[in-house]
């Protein structure tokens, strides 16, 4: 008797309170989503008659990528780097973000730390500024290296519709073609991985609660006290 | 005494299995070995070389007409590159393709032909025909079997896959000359064919083992007495475990399920982590591509090359969220599986058998469950989840068993509660209910509609009026919510999350011109002339099934049970729902619920044929594509209440009834495997 008496009084506590766990865990993971990188790929492969081009890096002039982000803040860019073979341990590269006319991000990535041919991720500082029309400019910072050893960025020959590189140091035989970076667009968006289950079970432990006989449980626990 | 008795027990099933296995083997032995113990015939290999006088071979060019299918499957690629280049803002360039010849409005692929004529000199029981040829791409062959200049057989067919380079066809056939012609899209040199004709004694395990689980079967529906009076959720759980266990073995890596390369993709990549590897045979799995066998000797050489393509070290790696999304945890048994045979370094076919095996499991627990709080419906939950389509899903790599059985579960629940109009409604089933249409439905979304018969339920089931109107409303929201996901899924990662979130581009890119928007749109602009369409295609449906050529019965791809095998199952629930065991006391669910279960199937079975006009219809169509019968079996429990009466008695008692139900729903079940499974694939 005893014992029924403490499953009924846990029913009527623990189902409320399931709900208004769920509730709080519904409210959340709307205040707190999971944000994540996401990956656009733009260009990363060559049509079959298409060959890749080496768009050589240099000190001085700087290779220009134009874009648009479509109203999305860009996170940053992913681009492949070829060095050639060579270790590079004094090259840096160096690229900034211009937002319109504005500088928003000036960054620097070691180019020792990637493999000898890698995409790799530059991410941009003030992403949030990073929206609309974005010119990203490419340029060496390389102290005591050969400059036949300089790295360079992959491109090829597809058209890509809303961009263009601007590519002045070009190799043999590509000085008037028109090349494209090869590239991935790094976004980021907010997922929301328990909202789902917290919606739901708020409501299915809600209906649950409602089965149980709340004034019942008073009524009993009156009479226990009577006995 | 206790202990005697189950000694006994063990006993008398180990005689029965020791007479089984006899059986079996001499079955396999006597009748279907014969021809190799009467014949007692050397296996004979032809060099094709030309230098071996006894074959000559000739080459020539020849147009080979492509199917139907073949012709649907082009267009439907260029269909999807179109639209692929429409959303990347590209011109789409239609590829050509220099063997296709278009003739009289006809496709054909340009072919090379070989000739090869083989005389035996004497005469040779031909049981495998075995050709061997490394192609790129897949090739295939027909033979004419002749003896004393008559042809006596001219029906032999058999593909070549280009990732086994061989093609193995049962001839079965006493004969002294052969003519095969090979078909094929490049040119072979006759040197790197080898053919072989053989006629071993070569027992077969599936057939044996077959064979054991049939007379196994017999045998419990026989002595188990007691079981099919008051536990018949063990007998089921035993013959849906030997049924599952034979499709699993017989169906092997073949992947002949409804989208089972989708369904293996997903439950592959739930078994790892946030980094997943993807082996080559993983990836043909994925995409469809394994080679398909359809003997045992070809099984052997597509397992040899699955193994050979399974090596993690040189797998391809990729990632995942460490979220999972909701809708993908209905693949957790079958990732289960994957998962374990990874970890035990099995083979690659036996981690594809254990992945399905974990779906079997669980599908027989929950179903088990469902058989036990049935009450005095045991016998008609036992049916359909015996039914030959549900047993197959269970057995395959796809979500359907986590479907089915979790939406039996949650009905049986809801009729239980039906049936007791006085009992009130505890918290403990009101929440099995709701968490069993939460899982059920979580990759199938639209069936929480089956759940709001809660609705009806009269207000001596709640403590008061209150309480009772906030508990529906809850479930409202609850099954409001779960259709509302369908139209705005929360958000997840991926760089598809723009594509798969725009309406515009969703939409079955296995048909042509599908759009869901396009459709919506189409729908609510004519929306008598899609009303009359949506009840004509429920009309010819239900019509095709019970009166037309349409069987209901079918393992996937395999194919289908006869038509008989429908109207048998149909009487047998008939007679379970309208007459009671004798001396069973029931009683029916009323008027009410009658008309609520009714409204409720026709509701749900529109809104299932809508979705599908939606997603996987050219907008505008005068047709509703892609239902199948296996998409309303959630629905037959409810339809079968509906029949329940208390009036009619059996004679028979209840061990008998479940006798009768569990020794058809068996015997079909065999039926189908034996002639779909085994003589197709294992023989």
């Amino acid at each position: 008797m005893k014992k029924i008496k403490i499953k009924k009084w846990k029913a009527n506590i623990i189902l409320p309170m399931l709900t208004l766990f769920f509730l709080a865990g519904f409210i959340g993971s709307y205040i707190f989503p999971n944000t994540v990188l996401d990956t656009f790929v733009i260009n990363m492969a060559e049509e079959e008659d298409d060959t890749e081009v080496l768009l050589p890096l240099s000190l001085q002039t700087p290779i220009e990528y134009k874009m648009n982000t479509k109203g999305l803040p860009m996170q940053g860019i992913q681009v492949g780097i070829n060095k050639r073979g060579h270790a590079l341990t004094k090259t840096n590269l160096i690229y900034t973000v211009y937002a319109g006319e504005e500088c928003i991000s000036h960054n620097v990535y070691e180019v020792a730390t990637g493999d000898d041919l890698q995409y790799v991720y530059l991410p941009f500082e003030n992403h949030e500024k990073c929206i609309g029309d974005v010119r990203i400019t490419f340029v060496l910072d390389a102290a005591e290296e050969d400059p036949d050893a300089y790295p360079a960025l992959m491109a090829n020959h597809a058209e890509i519709e809303g961009t263009s590189t601007i590519a002045p140091v070009r190799p043999e035989g590509e000085e008037d073609t028109e090349v494209s970076l090869k590239c991935n667009y790094i976004y980021t968006h907010d997922t929301y991985p328990f909202l789902y289950d917290c919606r739901l079970l708020t409501f299915v432990f809600l209906a649950a609660s409602m089965v149980v006989n709340y004034q019942g449980r008073k009524k009993k626990e009156e009479t226990g006290h009577a006995e | 005494m206790q202990n005697k008795s189950r000694l006994q027990h063990f006993l008398r099933y180990m005689i029965v299995l020791l007479v089984a296995v006899t059986l079996a083997f001499l079955v396999e032995c006597v009748i279907f070995q014969f021809p190799a113990l009467r014949y007692k015939q050397e296996p004979i290999a032809f060099a094709l070389d030309g230098v071996d006088e006894m074959v000559e071979i000739v080459a020539e060019d020849e147009l080979a007409q492509l199917t139907e299918d073949e012709i649907r499957s082009i267009e439907v690629e260029r269909d999807n590159q179109k639209l692929l280049a429409e959303y990347n803002g590209e011109e789409y360039v239609e590829p050509v393709d220099e063997t296709l010849v278009e003739k009289n409005g006809t496709m054909y692929r340009k072919v090379k032909k070989t000739t090869i004529k083989v005389d035996l000199v004497n005469p040779y029981y031909i049981h495998k025909m075995d050709f061997r040829v490394p192609v790129t791409e897949s090739a295939g062959y027909s033979a004419v079997v002749y003896r004393d200049g008559k042809v006596i057989n001219d029906n032999i067919y058999c593909t070549i896959e280009a990732k086994i380079g061989a093609g193995v066809a049962n001839v079965s056939e006493y004969a002294d000359y052969m003519e095969i012609s090979l078909l094929s899209q490049e040119e072979l040199a006759p040197e790197d064919m080898k053919l072989t004709i053989s006629n071993a004694f070569k027992p077969n395990a599936m057939r044996i083992g077959f064979i054991i689980l049939f007379l196994l079967m017999a045998a419990i529906l026989v002595l188990e007495k007691d079981a099919l009076r008051e536990k018949q959720e063990w007998i089921f759980a035993v013959i849906c475990l030997m049924l599952g266990s034979l499709l699993i073995c017989g169906i092997g890596t073949n992947q002949v399920s409804y989208d089972e390369y989708v369904h293996a993709k997903t439950a592959y990549k739930l078994s790892f982590g946030t980094t997943i590897e993807f082996t080559e045979s993983a990836l043909q799995m994925s995409g469809n591509l394994l080679p398909y066998f359809n003997n045992p000797e070809e099984r052997a050489l597509v397992e040899a090359y699955e193994n050979r393509n399974n090596d993690f070290s040189w797998a391809d790696i990729g990632s995942q969220s460490r979220f999972v999304r909701s809708e993908t945890r209905v693949y957790y048994p079958m990732a289960a599986g994957f998962w374990l045979g990874r970890t035990l370094r099995l083979g690659f076919a036996e981690t594809v058998a254990l992945a399905k095996l974990g779906n079997l499991l669980f599908y027989i627990l929950i179903v088990f469950f469902a058989i036990r709080m049935a009450g005095k419906n045991k016998n008609i939950v036992a049916l359909i989840g015996l039914l030959p389509n549900s047993v197959f899903l269970a057995a395959s790599l796809t979500y359907d068993a986590v479907v089915n059985s979790f939406l039996l579960l949650g009905m049986v629940l809801i009729i239980n509660e039906i049936l007791e109009p006085e009992r009130k409604l505890t918290w403990q089933n009101l929440l099995m209910i709701l968490l069993s249409f939460a899982v059920g439905c979580q990759s199938k979304p639209i069936y929480i509609v089956m759940a709001l018969l809660i609705l009806f339920y009269g207000k001596d089931k709640f403590p008061n009026r209150w309480q009772g109107w906030i508990c529906k409303a809850a479930i409202l929201i609850v099954a409001g919510l779960m259709i509302y996901n369908i139209f705005f899924p929360t958000p997840s990662a991926g760089s598809d999350y723009y594509l798969v979130n725009n309406f515009d581009y969703a939409g079955d890119k296995r048909n042509l011109g599908t759009s869901v928007t396009g459709q919506i749109q189409y729908v609510l602009s004519n929306p008598v002339t899609y009303a009359l369409l949506l009840l004509r295609s429920m009309a010819e449906m239900t019509g095709g099934y019970l009166f037309g050529g349409t069987n209901f019965f079918q393992y996937g791809y395999l194919g289908t049970a006869p038509k008989i095998a429908t109207y048998l199952v149909i009487v047998l629930a008939l007679w379970l729902m309208l007459a009671a065991a004798k001396g069973e006391k029931r009683r029916g669910i009323g008027l009410k619920y009658i008309l609520l279960m009714l409204i409720m199937i026709l509701g749900t079975s529109a809104i299932v044929w809508t979705s599908m006009y939606a997603s996987y219809t050219t907008v505008g169509a005068d047709e509703i594509r892609g239902v199948q019968g296996r998409y309303f079996i959630p629905m037959f429990l409810p339809f079968a209440v509906c029949f329940l009466n208390s009036r009619w008695e059996s004679r028979l008692q209840q061990h008998n009834r479940s006798r009768i139900m569990f020794g058809i729903m068996a015997a079909i079940n065999m039926f189908m495997i034996y002639g779909l499974v085994i003589i197709k694939m294992n023989v």
